[in-house]
């Protein structure tokens, strides 16, 4: 666990990769993409999908750890339409009874087109993003003037290399200037996008259960 | 029918042209005639296409039919437009009624759709373009008439996937059509039965016709005016290019190979550099440069404008080049075959002379170009065998007949058992197969909503067309790093090079490619937008897999080279000019160290700052010494811990470990156990990172990863992953996937060359080894100092390793 201070609130990036906001005893995570593997299954890939299962015991064990009051989903919580079926339905519904925590979904990008059918289940969705204080909940990075927006979307991650080793490790990116943390992406079956460390901004970097921090 | 009365119309034609067919020819086309399969090998230049087409062709006059008698198979599209018009010149000039046409990736959608209605006589194709063939429905009728199959360049194939998958598509080809005549062309090869094996299928007695033509090879090197006595350093060996433009003559054509694109780049540039008044005279060519400007520079070669032209392998096949005169080799070919391959590109007739000329880029290498002689004096050359059970192959070939017509198992497995690839193909593999494209996996329940190919009655077929048409998008097996667009702003496209080269450049950089010194203007959609620019910079793209290492026969004629420096061994032998060039280094390793007798094993040992270095020279070539290095890496690091670095050359390898390591009384025996070898190596080096490196053509053969077009439609998108994030899924969930295995057998044994490895540990472990402490590097041992490809291995845990990497970035 990494502890950083943006605009005077205290974050904790977890190495589950996860957010916790000890004050507001809210957890956030990003970019689960449950039914990827179905989606690829459907178009001749065969993904095992019990990706999906390890992620949402992963969510679970998260949960039990912290025992947040809140839980937000930075968008993505699907991926496809071909990851609305019952297995999968079935799974994310044994999860929120299994957990105490509210749990909001923000709607990101693969959900959107699913809206319809998402709000004939139990998964309370917002469509837009959230504000609270100072902070703006988001899937897309969308910074605001004197907020800090925490969001998803970008699945960052920071390929480090010397001349005999090289390691891609996901990571937390920070934007000092914006203020803006992107969250590592939570899924199993999930990319990564290599990030850049400019000035002012600092990577925490995920190394099994540490959270190890780049910046200059 | 007497044998003059069979050949007649093709003999009549040959008559007009004031041909005599050559004995070879004849030999063919009655084998032909009597019905028999085989493979024609021959020396380029000699006809072969005529000795291979005109069977098929006296077969359809006789008999005539409709529908497609003759496959001519190619690996090169740019090639069939050359065979087109020398099969259509007699068939004009004779005012025979067959139809030619030809059906690669260049053929317009139009043009396929009415072929697959409507096939002609003959068709020209490339393995590929064939297997898409099949992927459609109908392909029974479509191949009704089907008489012959001719494999052209077949050794090229042969020994790759490629080759492979045109093994699987004959024998589909072979199962409709039992009567089905295959010959393959081929060039000089040290495995001649296995390979004619290969093309005619298991089951069928191949003819093998050679012909008694002797082509003579001459090597001649271009040397430099002295050798210090250290080997230079620098691959490129551009230091030596007055040398070569002195060497080299405007009006005579010549090809001037290298053995990487890149290196290619910085020949042109010199050249252009030294003669500026004839830089229209000068071209270059390979395989990223775009295809119609290839043809532009290939024609300008026939018309004779072009006199030289600096190319990579992209000009070892194909066109023939009947003016080229001269042939020059920078750096060593590495192989016989290679060598002989280009050489006769040069007198491209029946009985000429090649010649040669060859350009060593480091002092070492003067040892190659006089163990290649002795190599070609001995009539030596390479054996490229058949791959073993490639599965990502097998598995796309099913779902293409799955899109076809369908296939059913038993039958389906007999056939492709008369592969000579998959000849030892168990039932259980097979099994695990159809698992896989009918139901995922063999892991039960893992994929209940995977659907590609679906079995009903027996028959398996796929009946989704979306699958169908993703599916026919991805057929083919070669495989290479995403590749982009470089076009300049106003369209005119450039070549290609690949992506993680572009991703370094900035708006407003400088490289070189094609020749041309471009600015970086922008990438958008897989395309890079440049202009025109006299700013300077020095950087060349760089392409993967540029790695060549000296093959198993050239490697033993190396070592009896440096035997000839031996003063007992040669008193009454004169050295030739190349040994003689490098006596200076000969006699500073003697001096320094030890040169190695046939007998001896040489290790140095030697400290510097750096630490304690080890240095082995077997001479067995890169990938031997890089298995080794990590053998021998691991059998230290088990009796006393530590970090290597591993170094490896076509000569020897360096452990570079740290200050006063005791490698002396480390070492022993066991040293060369064979015992627990392959355990061994892969504890030794980071075999997942190479495993998975590996998994990357194949999940892209197998179909794991979709590459379709890059503007991509929304299903496509959804499917966007790296293969790197698939190998990491499969490991988890299923680790006995068969894909995972093979990725795995191609590190060891393409990489490795761990079959090699074995006969070297066998080899070295009857040698005396010599131990030689030096005070300094000694000359066999500088290139290993100073060329430092290398590799780490350790036990440093992932933390270590990223504070490590964190130190360095922070210094940056």
């Amino acid at each position: 666990m990494k502890e950083i201070d943006v605009l005077g609130m205290r974050l904790q990036l977890l190495a589950e990769k996860a957010v916790y906001l000890e004050d507001k005893q809210t957890l956030l995570v990003a970019d689960i993409h449950l039914g990827k593997s179905e989606t690829f299954q459907s178009l001749g890939i065969p993904i095992p999908n019990r990706v999906n299962q390890t992620t949402l015991d992963r969510l679970e064990q998260l949960c039990l750890k912290v025992k947040p009051q809140k839980l937000f989903v930075l968008g993505d919580l699907f991926h496809s339409k071909y990851a609305l079926v019952d297995e999968v339905l079935e799974g994310w519904s044994q999860f929120q009874a299994a957990v105490d925590a509210e749990v909001v979904l923000i709607v990101g990008n693969h959900d959107r087109p699913l809206i319809q059918v998402l709000k004939n289940t139990s998964i309370q969705c917002s469509t837009h993003a959230i504000e609270a204080d100072n902070l703006l909940l988001s899937h897309e990075p969308s910074p605001q003037q004197g907020f800090l927006n925490i969001c998803g979307h970008i699945h960052p991650c920071v390929h480090l290399k010397e001349k005999l080793d090289q390691l891609r490790l996901p990571c937390f990116y920070l934007d000092r200037t914006q203020n803006l943390l992107v969250l590592p992406s939570f899924g199993e079956f999930t990319g990564a996008y290599e990030v850049s460390l400019e000035r002012n901004s600092a990577a925490y970097v995920i190394a099994d259960d540490c959270v190890v921090a780049l910046e200059r | 029918m007497a044998d003059g009365d069979r050949l007649k119309p093709v003999l009549k034609w040959f008559e007009q042209q004031g041909w005599q067919p050559l004995p070879f020819q004849r030999e063919t086309w009655q084998a032909y005639l009597d019905g028999k399969s085989g493979m024609i090998q021959v020396p380029t230049g000699s006809g072969k296409t005529y000795a291979a087409v005109m069977g098929a062709i006296l077969e359809m006059l006789q008999a005539p039919s409709s529908g497609l008698k003759l496959l001519y198979i190619t690996p090169l599209r740019a090639l069939s437009r050359d065979i087109q018009q020398s099969i259509l010149r007699p068939i004009q000039e004779m005012g025979w009624n067959l139809r030619v046409e030809s059906r690669t990736g260049d053929t317009r959608s139009s043009q396929k759709s009415k072929q697959l209605k409507n096939m002609p006589d003959i068709l020209i194709t490339t393995p590929e373009s064939l297997a898409v063939m099949l992927s459609y429905k109908g392909a029974k009728e479509r191949f009704n008439s089907l008489r012959a199959v001719i494999l052209d360049e077949w050794h090229e194939l042969l020994s790759s996937k490629r080759g492979t998958q045109t093994e699987l598509c004959l024998s589909h080809l072979r199962q409709l059509q039992p009567q089905l005549k295959t010959w393959a062309v081929s060039a000089t090869l040290g495995n001649v039965q296995e390979a004619a094996q290969a093309a005619v299928g298991i089951g069928c007695e191949p003819v093998i016709i050679q012909s008694n033509l002797q082509r003579q090879t001459i090597i001649k090197s271009i040397l430099p005016a002295s050798v210090d006595s250290f080997p230079w350093a620098g691959h490129l060996g551009l230091r030596m290019f007055q040398e070569l433009v002195d060497a080299l003559d405007i009006n005579r054509s010549t090809l001037i190979f290298t053995n990487t694109r890149a290196q290619a780049e910085r020949w042109f540039q010199a050249l252009a550099f030294a003669v500026p008044e004839y830089l229209d005279r000068i071209a270059l060519h390979h395989g990223s440069i775009d295809v119609q400007e290839r043809e532009a520079i290939e024609a300008g070669v026939k018309a004779g404008q072009i006199k030289w032209v600096v190319c990579t392998s992209s000009l070892d096949l194909g066109v023939d080049f009947q003016p080229v005169e001269r042939v020059v080799q920078i750096g060593s070919a590495k192989n016989l075959a290679r060598l002989l391959q280009r050489a006769g590109r040069s007198a491209h007739v029946p009985e000429g002379t090649s010649e040669i000329l060859f350009l060593p880029t480091n002092a070492l290498e003067l040892l190659e170009i006089s163990a290649f002689r002795s190599g070609l004096a001995a009539g030596d050359v390479e054996t490229r065998r058949p791959l073993e059970n490639p599965y990502d192959v097998l598995v796309q070939h099913l779902v293409t007949l799955a899109c076809g017509d369908g296939f059913k198992a038993d039958e389906c497995l007999e056939t492709i058992r008369q592969t000579v690839t998959y000849s030892q193909l168990t039932d259980e593999e097979f099994g695990w197969v159809l698992d896989f494209i009918e139901k995922g996996g063999k892991c039960l329940g893992a994929y209940p909503r995977y659907q590609k190919v679906v079995q009903t009655e027996g028959l398996y077929q796929v009946t989704d067309q979306k699958i169908a048409r993703m599916h026919r998008m991805s057929i083919g097996t070669i495989t290479s790093n995403q590749a982009v667009q470089i076009v300049y702003t106003n369209r005119r496209k450039i070549g290609t090079v690949e992506e993680n080269f572009v991703s370094r450049l900035k708006k407003g950089d400088v490289f070189f490619f094609a020749g041309r010194q471009l600015e970086f203007f922008m990438m958008k959609d897989m395309v890079v937008y440049v202009k025109n620019t006299t700013r300077k910079s020095t950087v060349t793209p760089t392409w993967g897999g540029g790695n060549l290492a000296i093959s198993d026969s050239l490697s033993m004629y190396l070592r009896s080279e440096i035997e000839r420096f031996q003063p007992d061994a040669n008193s009454n032998q004169k050295l030739n000019q190349e040994l003689e060039c490098m006596l200076p280094i000969a006699s500073t390793q003697k001096r320094i160290s030890h040169l190695p007798a046939s007998n001896e094993l040489l290790i140095e040992v030697c400290k510097t700052r750096e630490g304690q270095h080890l240095y082995v020279f077997p001479f067995e070539g890169r990938f031997v010494h890089e298995g080794l290095g990590f053998l021998w890496g691991y059998r230290f690091a088990s009796q006393q811990k530590a970090t290597f670095t591993i170094s490896v050359n076509d000569y020897g390898f360096e452990i570079l470990a740290p200050k006063d390591y005791p490698f002396k009384q480390l070492f022993g025996d066991r040293f060369f156990d064979l015992e627990n070898l392959y355990e061994n190596i892969k504890s030794g080096l980071n075999i997942s990172e190479l495993t998975q490196r590996k998994f990357r053509g194949i999940a892209q053969v197998s179909g794991l990863v979709f590459k379709g077009y890059p503007s991509a439609r929304k299903d496509t998108n959804q499917l966007q992953v790296s293969s790197s994030l698939l190998y990491d899924v499969f490991s988890k969930y299923e680790p006995d996937n068969l894909l995972l295995k093979q990725a795995e057998q191609e590190v060891l044994l393409d990489q490795l060359e761990t079959h090699r490895l074995t006969k070297t540990l066998d080899r070295l472990s009857q040698l005396n080894i010599v131990w030689k402490e030096t005070k300094r590097p000694s000359p066999f041992a500088f290139p290993l100092l100073v060329e430092r490809l290398n590799s780490r291995m350790s036990n440093e845990s992932l933390l270590d390793r990223i504070e490590r990497l964190k130190q360095q970035w922070m210094n940056k």
